[in-house]
């Protein structure tokens, strides 16, 4: 009888190099004149305190891929998708202008095809994008808002996308709940809670980019360091 | 010369610290010296009960490709081109319809038990596959290098796949009929992919498959293959770099004792049930 003990280690397929799958998160933070002051610092300090917990992890710092728009006046794209090895410091927003929520959200969309399309071209695969609107106001861009909120809505329905929005003191909820997804509805943020917001978030890019996350509903951790009852779960 | 097989799967640390048994299962079956039949399924991750409808569907799929493979491949050319397909539609409705046993027994829905299925018929002149959800089927002979068979059926999103039991599962089955030489064939699941397969071109990575061809010009027997298989997937070099449930599932067509129609499946071998009662 064959001792196929020793033959068995003689097996030994080399594994491709593949990149890795991709976490995108996209953040549309309002940076408006009424966020002068203490709430933008407050927001600037969480946005830099994200990106070191996302650095400090080993599978998130390969996968999560993190853009970032500031509302305020005509909106800007002041981070563009990349993981944490490839990108800048983190963006510092100063608050100035008024609150196109519909443009910002148009751009946003428009941020994420464009990535898309380029981890298409590159056999990069990707985890259904994140896309979180912040706002401590009401939008100031007319209809515009309306059209996009619909898109915006229209794509997580069909789970093309999963939006959160999250209201700062003194946001309109009214036009939130109008603008949120109908499964998701807005968060408020307690007080000025940015670093308890971005810390849950990194929390939650984590378990998203887990390698073990593939097939399953991303848990996410509870919200209360900074909100009322909130979402319990993503779909992937 | 004969068909040289074997197959294996084993379940990922991804399920550790839960109840989940391997939601992975294959099969392959020697129909007489020429043909041989093969089947894995992938269960999805997120139904509770897909463990049971991996095992089904390829053991349905398997039952139903043994009944008529002889003529219909394994017979003249021209009746294969016209009727080859058949083999493999048939297979796919009887697993689909063998879930539904299954979901209206233990009263469930037919979702719990989502699984993907690859399955197979071949000579070594010819082979009849298809393909629904993710997952890979490659063959070669010396005159063509590794490629694959069928296209596999993915979502937008990393891990995303269409299975068996969708609605539009049968229209967008991917089932093809190729005749040319065949001396390899290798089937495995999503989670081995992500080592065997090129994302940027979704073309196999040869220097993956070499290895099992090369083992294969020693072995005499199934059992000595599936030696090598079975150490393979449960290496630490694999299991570092995979989390998944895994299967692989190879032939050769080499020198060999000659067969009579035999089932091979890890049970065969190891005499343990996994994970269905």
């Amino acid at each position: 009888m064959t001792d196929w003990d020793g033959k068995a280690e003689f097996l030994v397929p080399d594994f491709v190099e593949n990149p890795e799958n991709r976490c995108p998160v996209i953040l549309l933070l309002d940076a408006s004149a009424s966020m002068a002051g203490a709430p933008i610092e407050a927001l600037n300090a969480g946005v830099a305190a994200y990106f070191d917990e996302i650095a400090r992890d080993e599978a998130a710092s390969l996968r999560v891929e993190t853009a970032i728009i500031a509302i305020g006046d005509s909106p800007r794209l002041v981070r563009d998708f990349a993981t944490i090895d490839e990108a800048g410091p983190s963006p510092v927003l100063d608050a100035w202008g008024k609150t196109p929520i519909g443009a910002s959200l148009e751009l946003g969309l428009r941020a994420l095809e464009t990535r898309k399309a380029l981890y298409r071209a590159h056999g990069v695969h990707y985890y259904r994008p994140w896309m979180f609107l912040i706002t401590d106001g009401a939008p100031t861009d007319g209809i515009l808002w309306q059209e996009a909120a619909q898109k915006i809505q229209e794509a997580d329905m069909r789970r093309k996308l999963a939006f959160f929005t999250i209201g700062v003191e003194g946001a309109d909820f009214s036009a939130l709940h109008q603008i949120a997804a109908p499964s998701r509805p807005p968060l408020a943020l307690k007080e000025l809670r940015f670093k308890e917001f971005f810390f849950w978030l990194s929390a939650s890019m984590r378990q998203a980019s887990a390698p073990y996350a593939g097939h399953h509903a991303v848990p996410l951790p509870p919200v209360d360091s900074w909100a009322g009852d909130g979402w319990t779960q993503v779909a992937r | 010369m004969t068909w040289i097989t074997a197959v294996d799967y084993q379940r990922g640390r991804s399920h550790s610290g839960t109840a989940t048994p391997c939601q992975d299962f294959g099969m392959v079956r020697h129909i007489g010296p020429n043909l041989v039949i093969g089947a894995i399924a992938d269960g999805a991750g997120s139904a509770p009960l897909s463990h049971f409808g991996a095992r089904d569907a390829v053991q349905a799929a398997v039952d139903a490709l043994a009944q008529n493979a002889c003529a219909e491949v394994g017979g003249a050319s021209e009746k294969f081109r016209q009727t080859g397909k058949r083999p493999l539609v048939r297979a796919a409705a009887s697993a689909l319809a063998a879930l539904g046993a299954r979901a209206s027994k233990m009263r469930r829905p037919l979702s719990d038990f989502a699984a993907t299925l690859i399955a197979f018929v071949a000579t070594p002149e010819r082979i009849a596959a298809l393909q629904i959800g993710d997952g890979f089927l490659i063959a070669s002979s010396p005159s063509k290098p590794y490629h694959r068979l069928c296209t596999p059926q993915r979502g937008e999103f990393a891990h995303e796949t269409v299975f068996l039991t969708d609605a539009d599962a049968m229209e967008n089955a991917n089932i093809v009929t190729v005749e040319e030489p065949i001396s390899f064939i290798a089937a495995g699941t999503d989670g081995l992919e992500s080592v065997s397969i090129r994302q940027k071109d979704g073309k196999p990575h040869a220097p993956f498959f070499r290895p099992f061809d090369h083992y294969l010009s020693d072995a005499r027997e199934d059992s000595e293959l599936h030696h090598g298989i079975r150490g393979f997937l449960r290496s630490d070099r694999l299991t570092e770099r995979v989390a998944d449930d895994v299967t692989l599932l190879v032939c050769g067509w080499r020198h060999g004792t000659s067969k009579q129609t035999q089932d091979r499946s890890p049970d065969v071998y190891t005499q343990v049930a996994t994970g269905v009662s």
